[in-house]
């Protein structure tokens, strides 16, 4: 099924379609949002709110931009009106809630320590191509924004990490000659 | 102190494990399918109940004013001071605007170890960091012309068009002989407490759940406060940025194909080298973790590996687009490369340097060290100053 398909058959709230819109998407959109929040029960929320979104709005869907994408975008958005609603966030410290298992192992938790120090376009960068694991194209949809200034996001991104964290070495961007 | 050393691979991995419970996804499934819809005649009856609410308690003439009109005048006075507490009492945010002088705003931040003075010329940042341990490391401050104006009272002017905030009542109160006109508020089931004095419309303070925000109008800022410190060393970014353009836009040595641009130590104590080759040469990754260390430590020690190396390559092609901004060689026949090295002695005026050309390395005798607060101040700043040529 591809994705035209898929989005057809969720904008007819096929079961089968939910149900794998829920196996295959929910547990990286709640990753995703739980690190950008850094909170459990937010996250928890703004998934379900995208993916109720995601099933409203599933026959608008043309196939501009792979359904990934287009699913992280709306999960971007809902993270972006979750902030408009928490105007000073930027200075509470966005650590892992008590009770993580995230807080078990220290190099997640200065990462994510470190990730909470970038500005949100970054963080969301980094979080979309090294953990979600889109890549530059599909972060370029998910965000609307050039493929170059996604790298350059990914730049950025890796040596304010750097700087933060004194990593052992900055990542090897996957767009490197090498 | 040392910065803490990060492994990124078994870091990202433990993000990567995270997930949702199948408890979760169960009742995301289950949303989904059976989504409750309420009756006709209970959206009706909400909605009918939720405009009389809505009529009842919406601001009458006599409160006076909005919030977005309580948002403007607050923004009105010509100076402001914005404390921003806890609800355990810690300050997390203190600012002061001086709006006297012209259209430039003057401020002072202070948060997380950093201030920020602005006298409407200049903008300094200062920050404060542990002990510096590391030899190469140097304290951050750094200044450059700024006429940036800031928006102290932008979040209350957020709320007063954000149609989501809805004023659910107005109170008034006398509180130490002024009186106050309250606002309660909610965003999104959260409440917020809007606090103005009744005669200025003036926002004294904002009381969220998490949060308080206090606003006070005095006549006159602390003398001095805008203004950088005196005797705080720091990096003069314009001056800087003139320095390795100009040391950029010739060759520092050329050797084996190379041509050495520049060799800056930043901030943090990382030790860069630029240097450009012929384009039909590259330098893949394994040579540049691998090749011989710059010559800085005393025969037969070596450098600590737990804080290697940082490679990074810049192909010149990415420069025309994605990378607008980053230095570009004006020859386009060469490819620049650019690696830092985090020596563990105190680096001189001068460093003796060893660098991979594709085909061997190249020695590089006496190179002079410039002092940045990072490359990317000097580099890939979006201000467009380090364009071609």
């Amino acid at each position: 099924m591809d994705d035209l398909e898929f989005a057809r058959k969720l904008a007819e709230r096929h079961e089968a379609a939910v149900r794998r819109l829920i196996d295959d998407y929910h547990s990286p959109v709640f990753r995703f949002l739980r690190q950008l929040t850094g909170r459990q029960e937010d996250a928890e929320d703004l998934t379900q709110q995208t993916f109720i979104r995601i099933l409203a709005t599933a026959n608008r869907y043309d196939g501009w931009a792979p359904f990934r994408s287009w699913l992280y975008r709306y999960a971007i958005n809902e993270y972006k009106r979750w902030r408009r609603r928490r105007v000073w966030l930027p200075l509470s410290p966005e650590l892992p809630t008590g009770g993580d298992p995230i807080e078990n192992v220290l190099d997640a938790r200065l990462l994510l320590d470190g990730l909470s120090r970038l500005s949100i376009e970054h963080r969301t960068a980094f979080l979309l191509h090294y953990v979600e694991g889109l890549s530059l194209d599909e972060i370029a949809a998910a965000t609307r924004i050039p493929a170059g200034t996604v790298k350059s996001r990914l730049y950025h991104a890796r040596n304010q990490l750097r700087s933060h964290l004194g990593t052992e070495e900055i990542y090897a961007p996957t767009y490197c000659e090498s | 102190m040392l910065p803490p050393t990060v492994n990124l691979d078994s870091a990202i991995e433990s993000l990567k494990s995270q997930g949702s419970s199948p408890e979760a996804r169960s009742r995301a499934l289950n949303r989904l399918l059976h989504p409750r819809r309420a009756s006709r005649l209970t959206m009706v009856l909400a909605s009918t109940g939720a405009a009389a609410l809505a009529l009842f308690f919406l601001p009458r003439q006599s409160s006076g004013c909005n919030i977005s009109c309580v948002a403007a005048n607050s923004s009105t006075a010509p100076i402001i001071h914005e404390r921003v507490y806890k609800n355990s009492g810690q300050l997390v945010l203190e600012r002061w605007f001086n709006y006297r002088s012209g259209r430039a705003s003057n401020s002072v931040e202070a948060f997380d170890g950093r201030e920020i003075r602005s006298n409407g010329v200049e903008q300094c940042e200062y920050y404060t960091l542990p002990q510096h341990l590391a030899p190469n490391q140097s304290p951050y401050d750094r200044c450059f012309p700024s006429n940036k104006l800031d928006a102290p009272l932008s979040d209350l002017a957020l709320y007063g068009q954000n149609p989501l905030f809805i004023v659910q009542g107005v109170e008034h109160k006398q509180d130490d002989g002024v009186k106050l006109v309250i606002y309660h508020g909610s965003l999104q089931r959260e409440r917020v407490d809007i606090y103005a004095e009744e005669a200025t419309h003036r926002v004294r303070l904002i009381q969220r759940a998490d949060l308080r925000v206090v606003y006070d109008y005095p006549s006159a800022a602390p003398q001095g406060l805008f203004d950088s410190r005196k005797g705080v060393p720091f990096f003069d970014l314009n001056a800087m940025r003139a320095e390795v353009r100009s040391t950029m836009s010739h060759d520092l040595g050329s050797a084996g194909g190379a041509h050495l641009k520049l060799c800056a130590l930043d901030a943090d104590g990382y030790l860069w080298s630029i240097w450009t080759l012929p384009r039909d040469r590259s330098i893949d990754r394994h040579s540049l973790l691998t090749y011989p260390p710059l010559r800085l430590e005393p025969p037969g020690r070596r450098l600590n590996l737990r804080h290697k190396i940082a490679p990074l390559t810049v192909a010149h092609a990415w420069l025309g687009s994605g990378w607008p901004l980053t230095w570009k060689d004006p020859d386009p026949s060469t490819r620049p490369v650019a690696l830092a090295r985090y020596p563990l002695s105190k680096v001189g005026q001068f460093v003796d340097v060893d660098l991979p050309t594709g085909i061997g390395y190249a020695h590089f005798h006496r190179i002079p060290v410039l002092r940045v607060s990072s490359l990317s101040d000097c580099l890939i700043d979006m201000t467009g100053l380090m364009l071609p040529g």
